[in-house]
């Protein structure tokens, strides 16, 4: 470990990672606060930029720090203008907004920019910790356990979409596993479902379809819905005074630790990801809190904004434990971020950190320092970072499709790509309309063509289906998988048979 | 019908035309006695995407159910007597987006991306042309050169008719 380590340390603070880790972090930021565009989204729109670095390493540090970034640009905007464009930081407007109200933007952005800095930091440290070991039980997987593992994580994520939402999201996840059978796989050369389209031979872009499911719905949404986004209640932008007092850091200090372990936590399972993570510290904290302290929360508690900023940057964090160790993502961004690796012809997976030591360590130190410069650099930055909210949204709007349309064309430089993301955008406006969750469809899509690889290679050896009993953690896997369909499969049938 | 049924409804056909893709896919002859073949997980998928979409057609939808989506905050569920809803231009930025796309050769990069910012802007009420023109077409020029010039993607500039 002391060795992976070093290699990450020299690695992560050669100049040009440092500037990957400020640029990503500051455009993150910079995108993140604008509304309507989530860390998906704006991940998605920078994969062209990163995949064209050609560095796999330099790529994965700077989409990272986009992803963090985003995700305090999102809290700013939730605490400004009480507009989260971003799931993760709603339970942070609860009591940041209030805070803004009453003039104290400035301290509320501070709390969430230490809380969100201790959050990722002990979530790296954790990650430090938990990585090797997880990696190293998972260099006993052969292709079937792969293929368990990933039905495992699919059905995980399915299970977590929410009440009633279960049945949508596994559709989504097969809807998704048949986009990505279109074009050759590893193990046919022959082409599948192209329908005579050349285009599609090798299949549809990743890119493309991360731009047409996320980005373009996300920017429709913002001309149907003309109050999506916008400061609701007569939102504070004015931001003077940075500052905490000794006082009120010992008050958070507990609430900080807490949550980033929990948050750390929620964010290695998958499925859970940040979003739950801010809500459950949010709760937990408010149940814990003396009462004096607990009727604070709602009316600009420093708690109630401390918890789930913690929560929801340490589950960030613990979100690439599966996708380092395992190749598993266990969110849609970190599906995102996989499917980036696979562009770049790294292998995602336990071995990514024997053969690739210097792309798996120098993504878990410039964690670490991304935390670090959102700390010293975004703060003092914020008032005038916040002069983005101002941006008439006639200009906005039309930047913001054109941003995702050279996304998706500039990859393959070709324009058909532009005809299938704008088909995919209104399929998936059709679907988020229809309440239809959207990161099992493109986790689908990412592991579809590793599931049919790992299937492939698993029946071919058996001879057919015996793999599954052969090997206890194949069978222990789909084991799981089929538990983690029926709990919430029965909690929902009884209570409708409750209601009913 | 609600939406999510008619989705559901949409993605039943979907699921039958891969299905009836899949079962008729043409195997090589060597590939036709092996236990893993092209269409061997297409055919699971098709019949686990008919079963699943019929399930969603036929179970009762809940009133609350929740999404957790890690993207962003859902969209609006139904006006409300308060709240205005655009379906118009949504629909003419789509059309725009479309002509964008197949204007990109025949007029070059900084052509068709200054005309889309501009008409896209117009469609949204800018009407502020002197603001509007420069900020376009320098928009379109600086991402031009940063594509081209600094990230090394070609883009063809100018229009097919200039070579």
């Amino acid at each position: 470990m002391f060795d992976g380590l070093g290699i990450g340390l020299s690695a992560a603070f050669s100049f040009y990672n440092l500037l990957m880790v400020v640029i990503g972090v500051l455009v993150g930021t910079f995108i993140g606060m604008l509304p309507g565009l989530g860390p998906m989204s704006i991940i998605a729109i920078m994969i062209p930029v990163a995949i064209k670095l050609g560095d796999p390493t330099a790529a994965l540090i700077l989409l990272a720090g986009v992803y963090y970034g985003a995700i305090f640009g999102g809290s700013t905007s939730s605490i400004l203008i009480n507009a989260p464009g971003v799931a993760g930081t709603v339970a942070s407007s609860f009591d940041g907004y209030p805070m803004a109200r009453r003039g104290e933007a400035g301290k509320a952005l501070t709390i969430a920019a230490i809380a969100s800095f201790c959050g990722g930091t002990i979530g790296a440290i954790l990650l430090i910790l938990f990585a090797p070991m997880l990696a190293s039980v998972a260099l006993l997987f052969q292709s079937p356990d792969y293929f368990a593992l990933m039905v495992c994580g699919l059905t995980a994520i399915a299970a977590f979409a929410g009440k009633g939402q279960v049945l949508k999201a596994l559709l989504m996840t097969v809807f998704g596993l048949m986009l990505a059978s279109v074009g050759e796989s590893a193990l046919h050369n022959a082409p599948r479902f192209t329908l005579g389209i050349m285009d599609l031979q090798s299949g549809f872009y990743f890119v493309t379809l991360v731009m047409g499911l996320f980005a373009i719905p996300e920017a429709l949404a913002l001309v149907y819905d003309p109050s999506r986004g916008k400061a609701k209640g007569g939102g504070s932008q004015k931001i003077e005074n940075l500052r905490i007092t000794r006082k009120e850091a010992r008050q958070i200090a507990p609430v900080i630790g807490r949550q980033s372990i929990v948050g750390f936590l929620i964010g290695v399972m998958p499925g859970a990801g940040a979003t739950i993570a801010s809500f459950l510290g949010y709760a937990m904290e408010r149940n814990i809190a003396p009462k004096k302290d607990r009727d604070e929360f709602g009316k600009g508690s420093i708690k109630g904004l401390a918890a789930p900023e913690t929560a929801n940057n340490a589950a960030c964090t613990g979100s690439f434990v599966p996708l380092l160790t395992l190749g598993i993502p266990g969110s849609g961004t970190t599906a995102i971020l996989l499917g980036a690796l696979i562009a770049l012809n790294v292998d995602p997976g336990p071995r990514l950190m024997v053969e690739r030591p210097e792309v798996f360590w120098s993504v878990i130190v410039s964690m670490y320092i991304g935390n670090l410069v959102l700390l010293v650099l975004n703060l003092p930055l914020i008032p005038y970072i916040a002069k983005l909210l101002q941006i008439p949204r006639n200009y906005l709007i039309p930047f913001i499709l054109f941003f995702t349309m050279i996304g998706a064309y500039i990859g393959q430089n070709n324009p058909t790509e532009l005809f299938i993301m704008v088909g995919l955008g209104v399929m998936a406006t059709a679907l988020r309309f229809a309440h239809y969750p959207l990161p099992p469809l493109i986790i689908g899509f990412i592991l579809g063509g590793m599931m049919e690889d790992n299937l492939g290679r698993a029946i071919r050896k058996a001879n057919g289906l015996d793999f599954i009993w052969e090997r206890p953690l194949t069978a222990g896997l789909l084991v799981v998988a089929v538990l983690f369909l029926l709990v919430p499969i029965f909690n929902d049938w009884r209570s409708r048979r409750t209601e009913g | 019908m609600n939406l999510d049924r008619s989705v559901a409804l949409c993605i039943l056909v979907f699921s039958m035309v891969y299905a009836w893709l899949a079962f008729g896919y043409e195997l090589l002859p060597f590939e036709r006695h092996q236990a893993f073949k092209p269409n061997t997980m297409p055919i699971g998928l098709s019949v686990m995407g008919i079963v699943l979409s019929l399930a969603v057609l036929l179970v009762p939808s809940r009133k609350d159910s929740s999404v957790v989506d890690e993207s962003v905050v859902d969209l609006p569920e139904q006006e409300s007597a308060n709240q205005q809803f655009d379906k118009v231009r949504p629909v003419i930025l789509i059309v725009l987006m479309i002509i964008y796309a197949m204007a990109l050769r025949p007029l070059g990069f900084i052509g068709s991306t200054s005309l889309f910012l501009i008409l896209s802007s117009m469609v949204l009420g800018e009407r502020k042309f002197h603001i509007l023109v420069p900020v376009a077409l320098g928009g379109a020029i600086f991402i031009w050169y940063l594509v081209q010039e600094v990230l090394g993607i070609f883009l063809t500039p100018w229009p097919m008719l200039f070579g």
